[in-house]
């Protein structure tokens, strides 16, 4: 690489992409962590709750399948945003590093 | 009701399918070992996997007979348990996509071992890491292979240790001609059919309810009451609960055959797309076994189902069978048996690598061994590893085997999971550390499985055990990051540290990585 290592490394826009990706994957991480133990320790400490009817089907079943579809819908989250964000600061940093070795 | 059911005989349905896919896959083989020369194809399909096919192959690794009759049977003796246990098994997967995937693909060549080892001295952390991923891939192939032999004694009626016999041979053929690109492919297959065929099951089904889902459900509540869908025996014990959800989540991203295929695609935003499309095939996967479970309680029964099987795992073969005959019963068993055979074949090969990239070319020949030489090491590895499968399948036969596989996803998590995280994240990370922590996760989950109620009560029938819980996770995984921790301070690494920086730019920019 022609660029200074250390100049890329102090590049806003790279801690910037640094910094953006933890925030996204920590957010969605403990969002996952939530749904799942939520549910875990619902089912472990109120038992009852789950004899309740909605719409003629007793609550637990809705409840795992919004778990599993909500399992599903993050890592699509993650995608749409780094396909387009992440991927676009990356591409980004990646362009200084041409510029400056011509 | 097919209380005089044909399952267990050799049926020409069945023979059939079978053959077919044997043939089909064998071909695919055929093709695929004449664009599998070099170690990149060997090892990674030359990198020419898209996301989407690589999301299939990922599910096809993943989704094990035992999750498709084993959940189904759950739900269909048990009733509700079954789906707290489907969820645990997915939810491991946006966590290896948010964490863990792109910077694996940015970082690694073959194995999940090119990414600890990166910064640190090759020989001890390979060394481990080999280590680790051999116990991991053994104690997944043993309840693979015991279970194997059991289904298709159970669905065709072929003797156990022909079967077993068979499933290995077949398997070993696969990696040894046609590397990685062909084992993709079975798995992509393979999951085509298991995602079809439970679609047709479901389908089925729905059509004798006049597509009301909740008639489903009512039949079930009318014949076994309300607790059909209550949580249950599994979570008697939340931390125990707790404990296995810890192993299985972060198993997932500690699974050395599927960490390997990452490796399979082009670039970190294939990696990331393989991910979702995996989870979303999976997770649709699961919620038609949970249909397939209650609809089998309903219309075949659980006393007719349990006579077939105790642990409930004929519930799917016999409900295909009660709606659409010998014919689908002999799809669905066929389907069965390519689920084993595409699993075997990503767990061997992942062993192979370990042994043949990790261990003989990068510790005993320090790197310096050609590719030529690499593959002909793979390949004997393979052919090792597939003989230790046959002759454990057949030494296990009748045994209680299925707790083997929460115990690889214990020692996937505690062993690789915390080495790989902070080998790519953590700055100060050291040689010392990553020994450490490979090493406390691997024993510690091992260890405590054996005083565990799964192997001290169930297995030795002693009366109480010495460790109160059947998982270790909850343990061994912090012990793994304590350890890695407190020894990397303790062995302060100047060359580790300095490479860190460009070791980021590669992580997140994918810069330098091959191709």
């Amino acid at each position: 690489m022609a660029i200074k290592r250390d100049e890329l490394l102090d590049d806003p826009d790279f801690k910037q992409l640094k910094k953006s990706k933890w925030a996204m994957s920590f957010f969605l991480g403990a969002l996952v962590f939530i749904l799942y133990y939520g549910f875990v320790l619902l089912m472990a400490y109120n038992k009852p709750f789950f004899a309740n009817k909605i719409g003629g089907i007793y609550v637990g079943i809705p409840i795992g399948v919004f778990v599993l579809a909500s399992t599903i819908l993050i890592t699509v989250v993650y995608v749409v945003w780094a396909n387009k964000t992440y991927d676009d600061l990356v591409n980004k940093v990646k362009e200084k590093i041409i510029a400056r070795r011509r | 009701m097919p209380v005089q059911s044909t399952l267990g005989q050799v049926s020409a349905e069945s023979i059939f399918f079978f053959a077919l896919f044997i043939v089909f896959t064998l071909g695919v083989t055929y093709w695929a070992s004449k664009r599998t020369k070099t170690a990149k194809e060997f090892y990674a399909a030359g990198r020419s996997i898209t996301g989407f096919q690589n999301g299939l192959a990922l599910a096809g690794d993943y989704m094990s007979a035992a999750s498709f009759l084993g959940i189904a049977g759950l739900v269909a003796t048990r009733g509700y348990d079954g789906l707290l246990f489907s969820v645990g098994w997915l939810v491991g997967w946006p966590i290896l996509l948010l964490f863990i995937a792109e910077p694996l693909r940015n970082l690694g060549k073959f194995t999940y071992a090119d990414v600890v080892a990166y910064r640190l001295s090759q020989k001890p952390v390979r060394t481990c890491a080999s280590l680790a991923t051999l116990i991991t891939v053994i104690f997944y192939l043993i309840p693979q292979m015991v279970g194997g032999g059991t289904l298709i004694r159970l669905l065709l009626g072929f003797p156990y240790e022909i079967s077993v016999v068979f499933v290995g041979i077949v398997m070993i053929s696969y990696i040894l001609f046609g590397g990685m690109l062909a084992t993709t492919w079975v798995q992509i297959i393979k999951a085509g059919l298991l995602i079809g065929g439970a679609t047709l099951v479901v389908i089925f089904s729905l059509v004798t309810f006049n597509f009301d889902i909740i008639t489903i459900f009512d039949s079930v509540a009318k014949r076994y009451g309300e607790a059909a869908f209550l949580p249950g025996l599994l979570v008697a014990n939340p931390l125990d609960t707790i404990s296995l959800g810890i192993a299985l989540m972060i198993g997932v991203c500690g699974l050395p055959h599927i960490l390997m295929r990452f490796y399979t695609v082009p670039d970190q935003k294939a990696a990331r797309k393989s991910v979702a499309w995996a989870t979303g095939w999976i997770g649709y996967f699961y919620i038609l076994t949970f249909i397939i479970g209650y609809s089998a309680a309903s219309l075949v029964g659980r006393e007719v189902i349990q006579k077939f099987d105790r642990g409930g795992n004929m519930s799917a073969p016999l409900l295909a069978e009660a709606l659409g005959g010998t014919l689908f019963l002999g799809f669905l068993a066929a389907v069965a048996f390519a689920t084993i055979l595409a699993v075997v074949a990503g767990l061997t090969l992942a062993g192979a690598a370990a042994l043949a990239h990790d261990f003989y070319a990068n510790v005993i020949r320090r790197g310096t061994a050609t590719e030529k030489e690499s593959i002909k090491i793979a390949k004997l590895s393979t052919l090792f590893l597939g003989i230790i499968a046959i002759t454990l399948g057949i030494v296990f036969k009748g045994q209680n085997v299925a707790f083997l596989v929460g115990l690889a996803f214990a020692v996937a998590a505690s062993a690789n999971f915390p080495a790989l995280f902070m080998s790519m994240f953590w700055k100060k990370f050291t040689t010392g550390g990553a020994v450490a922590s490979q090493l406390t996760g691997l024993f510690l989950s091992v260890g405590l499985i054996c005083i565990s109620p799964t192997v001290m009560i169930d297995i030795l029938k002693y009366k109480e055990s010495i460790f109160p819980l059947k998982n270790p996770g909850i343990i061994s995984l912090p012990a793994a990051f304590i350890a890695g921790y407190i020894v990397s301070l303790m062995t302060p690494e100047k060359r580790a540290e300095e490479m860190f920086d460009d070791e980021n730019l590669r992580t997140y920019l994918g810069i330098g990585a091959e191709d």
